[in-house]
């Protein structure tokens, strides 16, 4: 098992532990499915440039709009993908890499 | 103080340099890879905006990306805990490796491509729908505006109302995923048979020839829209949240069948899915606008960014609606004028810099990319050999130009500086005589290798626009549909004749007004007004042409064929124009024919997967 498969079944444990609906649904009583803004729409620093400060992030709960889904694990798995990709000028470079998926909206 | 902004890893990567809030450069990443809705780090484009402005990496006072990462994952990891644990494979082979090798490390990766991140060293974020609103504010013609953003998703947001006023933008109102309109409008793209993420802009061309025979079951059955225009979907018919695809069984039970196969024959079907969902589209937009109106009631202006605000026909239908007396809407409307809106919000907002306003736009005609001098194409026709005419007076190639058209020749155009969004706008054209019935198809097919069905679009002399369109105030951006005036046939309906004749090819060869070429199927058109300012040289094209002729009004079609990006080099141009049956390609003040060509020229790149 590959170390990303390994990461993979760690997040699919996780997903299951904290398993969760976070989709609405219709509403037919309701007037509206507006929110009033809650986000901070202001322009901030990414903060973060190795997995300590990545985990001090995602534990310090003011960027997670929803609490409790993010998680180490997320910082150990972006911390490693971080480890092992290569350098830029080897990545991207073919065409596959760069197409959108043609099946799925790309997000 | 010079800021870049930067869109990468999602759709249509781009990089957009301003100096003390002008915009000084602006590019797409795949005018230069030459691969279509480039999404990878737009290396290309970043050091095309330091080169135009003769700057380096630490010149820059800050850098900009469009997207906030960490909010992206919160909603990644949301959607994750959120469908079925069988449905989680798939989502995490499907995003696993983008988010965690790429998206989460954008600081990272910029900072390898542009040699760092400014002088501020460290990379700002900016909200996802917030770039697109500031895209739409900043550069428009208004000191204060109501602003409506709609999209497939950016982080959690799908739509946004908010408010624009000097140098501050304030999102009032949200929507968030899965609730997405670009969403039900990507599956039903997808459904009918076209590409995800590339196919939406044929969808719309392809509804004037159905009829919304689905409208109600779409609105009993896949969104559930208030009056306010907020809105829900049902997820039990989609498979987007699953990773999968973007329609699930239960979907095409409902439209009595499975997926049309891509490149297949368009069936009614498909064309009443388009219609359909267009006017269930438009019916959203015109809501959303009447409630940004009430939530607004002092201004008068609407601006609009996300990738809806592409869909031109509804753009239109909303500007008919006089909800608002002024709309702009930021013709780089998708992800890559996200790029924009973050540099632009970074200089009002984090900086606190004035905004002030003559009443014009400061999109400078969306031409805000690379452009060839006189003596660089001058070098680049010598050192390869091409046969060449130069004229001696920009006029005397215009008249030149009218009479080749008036000759049915069809010609291909890269002049001055590349355009910035999906739009050919004058700069890298193919231009043609709008008023042949056979135009269209030669177009389609000879020209561009792509479907039949899909309409061209006219350019217009603002002062002609009356003559030949029902379109009030000026789109020189092409970003509204009117409808073409001097009908002939009027006894013509696309309806009837498609129940009765299922050649769709000789139904669109009907002469149906003066410019059946640019004249769609329900008479609609895609406008763009040319105005001296707007764009010098096409203007005296379409002036000779109208002299000659007395019609102010050409074909105008992007530079490329089928699949490929929009010509970006004197290179690409010349290989796309030797490519198709393209009959002469003008260069700056050059001018090329076909049949002077070398024979024996090897065209670098003779065809383009699919879109």
């Amino acid at each position: 098992m590959s170390s990303i498969d390994i990461e993979k079944e760690r997040m699919k444990e996780w997903a299951k532990i904290n398993k969760g609906d976070y989709f609405p649904r219709i509403d037919t009583e309701a007037e509206s499915y507006f929110e009033d803004c809650k986000t901070n729409m202001e322009i901030t620093e990414l903060q973060f440039s190795d997995m300590k400060q990545l985990q001090a992030l995602l534990e310090s709960g003011k960027i997670a709009v929803k609490d409790k889904k993010i998680d180490l694990i997320c910082a150990v798995a972006a911390f490693k993908r971080k480890q092992s990709k290569v350098d830029l000028a080897g990545r991207g470079n073919t065409r596959e890499d760069k197409e959108l998926p043609d099946f799925i909206y790309q997000f | 103080m010079y800021i870049l902004g930067v869109s990468a890893l999602y759709h249509d990567s781009a990089a957009v340099l301003i100096k003390d809030g002008e915009i000084i450069a602006a590019a797409q990443e795949e005018r230069f890879t030459r691969i279509k809705h480039d999404a990878s780090i737009p290396e290309n484009a970043i050091r095309y905006c330091l080169n135009e402005a003769k700057i380096e990496a630490e010149d820059l006072e800050a850098v900009v990306y469009y997207d906030d990462p960490v909010l992206m994952l919160d909603r990644f990891l949301s959607n994750l805990i959120s469908v079925k644990e069988e449905d989680v494979s798939c989502l995490l082979d499907y995003s696993f490796e983008s988010i965690f090798r790429d998206k989460m490390w954008i600081a990272e990766n910029l900072k390898q491509v542009i040699g760092g991140l400014g002088k501020r060293g460290k990379l700002l974020v900016s909200k996802h729908h917030m770039s697109h609103a500031a895209s739409a504010f900043y550069p428009s013609p208004f000191d204060c505006a109501a602003i409506i953003t709609v999209d497939g998703v950016g982080e959690w947001n799908t739509t946004t109302l908010g408010y624009g006023s000097g140098n501050k933008i304030t999102i009032l109102k949200e929507l968030n995923y899965p609730h997405s309109l670009g969403l039900l409008y990507s599956a039903f793209t997808y459904f009918c048979g076209f590409k995800v993420n590339y196919g939406d802009y044929k969808l719309m061309g392809l509804a004037p020839y159905g009829e919304p025979v689905y409208y109600d079951l779409i609105k009993k059955e896949l969104i559930d829209v208030k009056e306010d225009g907020s809105f829900r979907l049902n997820l039990e018919y989609f498979d987007f949240q699953n990773g999968r695809s973007m329609t699930n069984e239960k979907f095409a039970q409902l439209f009595g069948g499975s997926r049309r196969e891509p490149e297949s024959t368009i069936t009614n079907r498909e064309m009443n899915m388009a219609a359909s969902v267009q006017k269930v589209v438009e019916e959203v937009i015109e809501k959303l606008a009447i409630t940004a109106r009430s939530l607004t009631k002092q201004c008068d202006n609407l601006v609009m960014a996300g990738g809806v605000a592409l869909n031109c026909v509804a753009n239109g239908v909303l500007r008919r609606k006089n909800i608002f007396k002024n709309i702009w809407i930021q013709p780089a409307a998708g992800d890559a004028g996200g790029a924009l809106g973050s540099a632009m919000l970074a200089y009002y907002s984090t900086y606190g810099m004035q905004r002030t306003n003559n009443g014009r736009d400061k999109q400078k005609g969306s031409l805000l990319g690379p452009e060839y001098k006189t003596d660089e194409i001058q070098t680049f026709l010598d050192r390869n050999g091409y046969n060449f005419h130069k004229y001696n007076t920009v006029d005397e190639l215009c008249r030149k130009l009218a009479e080749e058209l008036d000759a049915q020749k069809i010609i291909g155009v890269i002049t001055g500086r590349m355009e910035f969004g999906p739009r050919a706008l004058g700069n890298r054209s193919i231009i043609a005589d709008p008023r042949s019935r056979e135009m269209q198809a030669k177009l389609n097919i000879s020209i561009k290798h792509r479907e039949s069905f899909r309409p061209f679009a006219p350019i217009v002399l603002k002062e002609a626009l009356d003559q030949f369109f029902d379109l009030e105030g000026d789109s020189p951006y092409m970003l509204f549909c009117g409808n073409v005036k001097n009908r002939c046939n009027t006894d013509f309906n696309v309806h009837e004749q498609l129940r009765e004749n299922t050649d769709m090819l000789s139904i669109i060869n009907m002469k149906r007004s003066d410019i059946p070429a640019v004249t769609h199927i329900d008479y609609s058109a895609r406008i763009q007004t040319v105005t001296e300012e707007s764009n010098d040289f096409l203007y005296r094209i379409l002036k000779s042409f109208e002299e000659r002729t007395g019609c102010g009004v050409l074909v105008n079609t992007s530079f490329n064929v089928r699949g490929e990006p929009i010509v970006c080099s004197l290179e690409d141009a010349y290989d796309c124009f030797m490519n198709t049956d393209m009959d002469i390609l003008v260069m700056g003040e050059y001018l090329l024919y076909k049949q002077e060509q070398e024979k024996g020229y090897e065209i670098r790149r003779k065809s383009y997967e699919l879109d």
